[in-house]
């Protein structure tokens, strides 16, 4: 049973010529054996946040639970979470096995007993084999097998990671990524993983906690912060290629229908209202690439523009219209090959349609879905 | 086609012709030129050093006479182990040998001791101006020895540490330890913070992180500073000249002088023996702390 409460955190550092704040009042709580991760720029906040979970930063203002217990000033030895570093900091003096058996050695138990555990350890991280070896002769994954060894001994509160996978290549990141995923299913503690890879968040995450700039824009699941950003950060920040905008109109309103004008487009949809619209609003009109198909006939399209970049990334290509809007991105099969310099005609799927608030970037509407399911194209 | 290799050649040969002669020569045969100029400078270096080191040793175990002669041999003619005697039996040599021991040993913990803490503390703790300071406190150390002892015999003679083992080894610590403290200041640098902050995760104390962590992968440097002040203590002259005046609190290196130059006459024996067996320690101290400090590198330099 463990649950954390983080109440209005605020972390400030005092800088040359005044303060710097890095987190600005954060609220979140995360159930029991929830995964939940943090995401956002470098700089946003996200590791302070991690950090003074731990306990290695005391925080300026706010208070940390866990379950009811106010930690807020709690060293980070006593506070009995287990963290994982960007650097991995496996303990280069010490063998693997006395790396993996350390917290126990700290704990007081003894010394066949702390190395049998550190062995299981190792075991569920297939690194039996490595015990006696010391962390220099180790390759990247099995430094990060090690380390996510040794925080599996400890039994902790929480699981806690700091960007663990980033300095591995693609293809260790995703083997180590079901690791740690089968690591928490496991356990079953609560785990927060920080991490400016939003791939990473989007796939592991039961929710996802967008940061910017010390606070959070927005916290919800995969599904939530991709097909119903709050604003226009989280809209950018979060899918790739990132999110068009296009200046548009809402010409009429009226119940869940709506006629919004894009230039001389005018697209007739279903929308769910966040807040109340008025005809006429101008708006800022969010379409992702995805949503967008290229019809090599341009009388097919919801707009019409000259094609001037084809990249086949694998099955897909990333394609850049020059439209009378600006550039737009689209997503399409890598196998639908287009003349680069061709006039395209653009479809835009009118079920993923996002309205943003010209001003404060909120998101007020977005169009209806007739089947739930997050329908994205390959 | 065979036009066309023999542009190639042609080519190559252009090339070859338009390039310093040392480009010519091939891979193995470069290689063993540079190895080959690599230990003949090896081998002058190391008889520059080793020349003096083993005339004492051989002179050492000379009766006196064939020392001082006008027709010296290289290889001793007749060995004796009289000079080694008198200098245990009939010299103070080994009060002199005590002394020097008592302070180098005094030295070497006060030094390491507190060059790790203070690297240590200058690392992690924020203090006001630290980098100044670290930088400063090597300043100190540019000083001449002789420039600083005459202001410590004043200050020691007021306090009572004239002719003190005390007395002796704070005034060579004085000495030794603002660049033991750079060097162990820079050795903290490279050890990661983030190794100490796993460990209080973990459960450690800030001690107990520094106890089990820092400190193993910051051996290499503190044995550094253990040989460096060994080296500084063992060797001293200025500060034990002049802070030691009572001829039983003398250590080799002034004793020596003071012994065996005495009168206008110096007594070669004596002098070479005694400077013979001053060599062994040193000798021993880096050699079985060397063990360590390649080992640490090996655990330490892999991050």
């Amino acid at each position: 049973m463990s649950e954390i409460t983080i109440s209005n955190l605020r972390k400030e550092y005092s800088v040359k010529g005044g303060v710097e704040v890095a987190v600005d009042g954060i609220d979140l709580s995360v159930t029991d054996g929830e995964f939940i991760s943090i995401v956002g720029p470098s700089g946003c906040g996200k590791t302070t946040t991690l950090r003074c979970l731990a306990g290695l930063e005391i925080p300026t203002d706010g208070t940390i639970q866990f379950d009811d217990v106010d930690v807020t000033e709690v060293p980070a030895n006593k506070r009995d979470l287990a963290m994982m570093f960007q650097n991995i900091a496996l303990y280069p003096h010490m063998t693997v096995r006395e790396n993996i058996a350390y917290p126990l050695k700290i704990d007081g138990v003894e010394k066949e007993t702390r190395h049998e555990t550190a062995r299981e350890a190792a075991a569920i991280m297939q690194i039996e084999e490595l015990l006696d070896k010391h962390p220099g002769e180790l390759s990247g994954g099995q430094q990060q097998r090690a380390g996510l060894a040794r925080t599996i001994v400890q039994d902790p509160v929480a699981f806690l990671m700091d960007e663990p996978l980033s300095d591995l290549d693609a293809q260790l990141k995703i083997e180590m990524r079901r690791e740690i995923q089968r690591v928490h299913k496991r356990i079953g503690k609560p785990t927060i993983y920080v991490t400016h890879d939003q791939e990473e968040a989007l796939t592991m995450s039961d929710r996802v906690v967008v940061l910017n700039d010390g606070g959070i824009e927005q916290v919800g699941t995969t599904n939530e912060v991709y097909n119903k950003p709050a604003n226009r950060f989280v809209a950018t920040f979060i899918g790739n290629p990132s999110i068009n905008y296009l200046d548009g109109t809402l010409e009429t309103v009226d119940g869940e229908q709506a006629v919004l004008k894009v230039g001389s487009t005018e697209l007739e949809i279903d929308i769910d209202k966040e807040k109340p619209l008025a005809d006429g609003t101008a708006v800022t009109v969010g379409i992702r690439p995805q949503h967008i198909t290229v019809d090599t006939n341009p009388e097919n399209g919801h707009f019409v523009g000259e094609l001037s970049l084809f990249e086949p990334v694998d099955d897909r290509a990333h394609t850049t219209i020059e439209a009378p809007h600006g550039e737009i991105r689209a997503v399409t099969h890598a196998n639908q090959i287009v003349q680069e310099g061709a006039t395209v005609g653009l479809v835009v799927d009118k079920e993923n349609v996002l309205i943003f608030d010209n001003d404060t970037g909120d998101l007020v509407a977005r169009s209806t879905r007739t089947d739930q399911t997050v329908s994205q194209k390959p | 086609m065979s036009t066309e290799s023999d542009d190639v050649e042609s080519t190559i040969m252009d090339y070859r012709g338009s390039i310093p002669l040392w480009r010519q020569v091939s891979y193995p045969r470069r290689r063993l030129i540079r190895r080959s100029l690599l230990y003949v400078g090896i081998s002058i270096i190391t008889l520059v050093i080793l020349l003096p080191v083993l005339w004492i040793i051989m002179s050492a175990f000379r009766p006196v006479g064939d020392v001082i002669t006008r027709n010296p041999s290289l290889i001793p003619t007749s060995i004796t182990v009289d000079n080694f005697v008198a200098l245990f039996t009939g010299s103070r040599f080994p009060i002199y040998l005590r002394n020097t021991v008592i302070v180098t040993m005094g030295v070497v913990v006060l030094v390491t001791t507190f060059a790790t803490l203070g690297g240590y503390g200058l690392t992690r703790i924020d203090i006001p101006f630290k980098r100044v300071f670290a930088r400063g406190v090597l300043f100190t150390y540019m000083f001449p020895p002789v420039l600083l002892a005459i202001p410590m015999y004043i200050l020691w003679s007021e306090i009572g540490m004239i002719n003190t083992h005390v007395g002796l080894i704070l005034a060579i610590s004085a000495r030794v330890l603002p660049f033991a403290l750079w060097l162990m200041w820079k050795f903290f640098l490279n050890v990661p913070y983030s190794l100490e902050e796993s460990a209080q995760v973990a459960g450690a104390t800030r001690f107990q992180a520094f106890k089990d962590v820092a400190l193993p992968i910051a051996k290499p440097g503190i044995i550094s500073v253990a040989i460096l002040s060994f080296a500084f203590a063992w060797g001293d002259y200025t500060m034990a000249l002049i802070l030691m005046t009572d001829l039983d609190m003398f250590v080799i290196t002034t004793g020596i002088e003071a012994s065996f130059y005495s009168g206008g006459q110096i007594r070669w024996g004596m002098v070479l023996s005694g400077s013979a067996v001053a060599l062994v320690p040193p000798l021993l101290f880096v050699y079985f702390l060397q063990k360590y400090y390649i080992h640490g590198m090996s655990a330490g330099g892999a991050p």
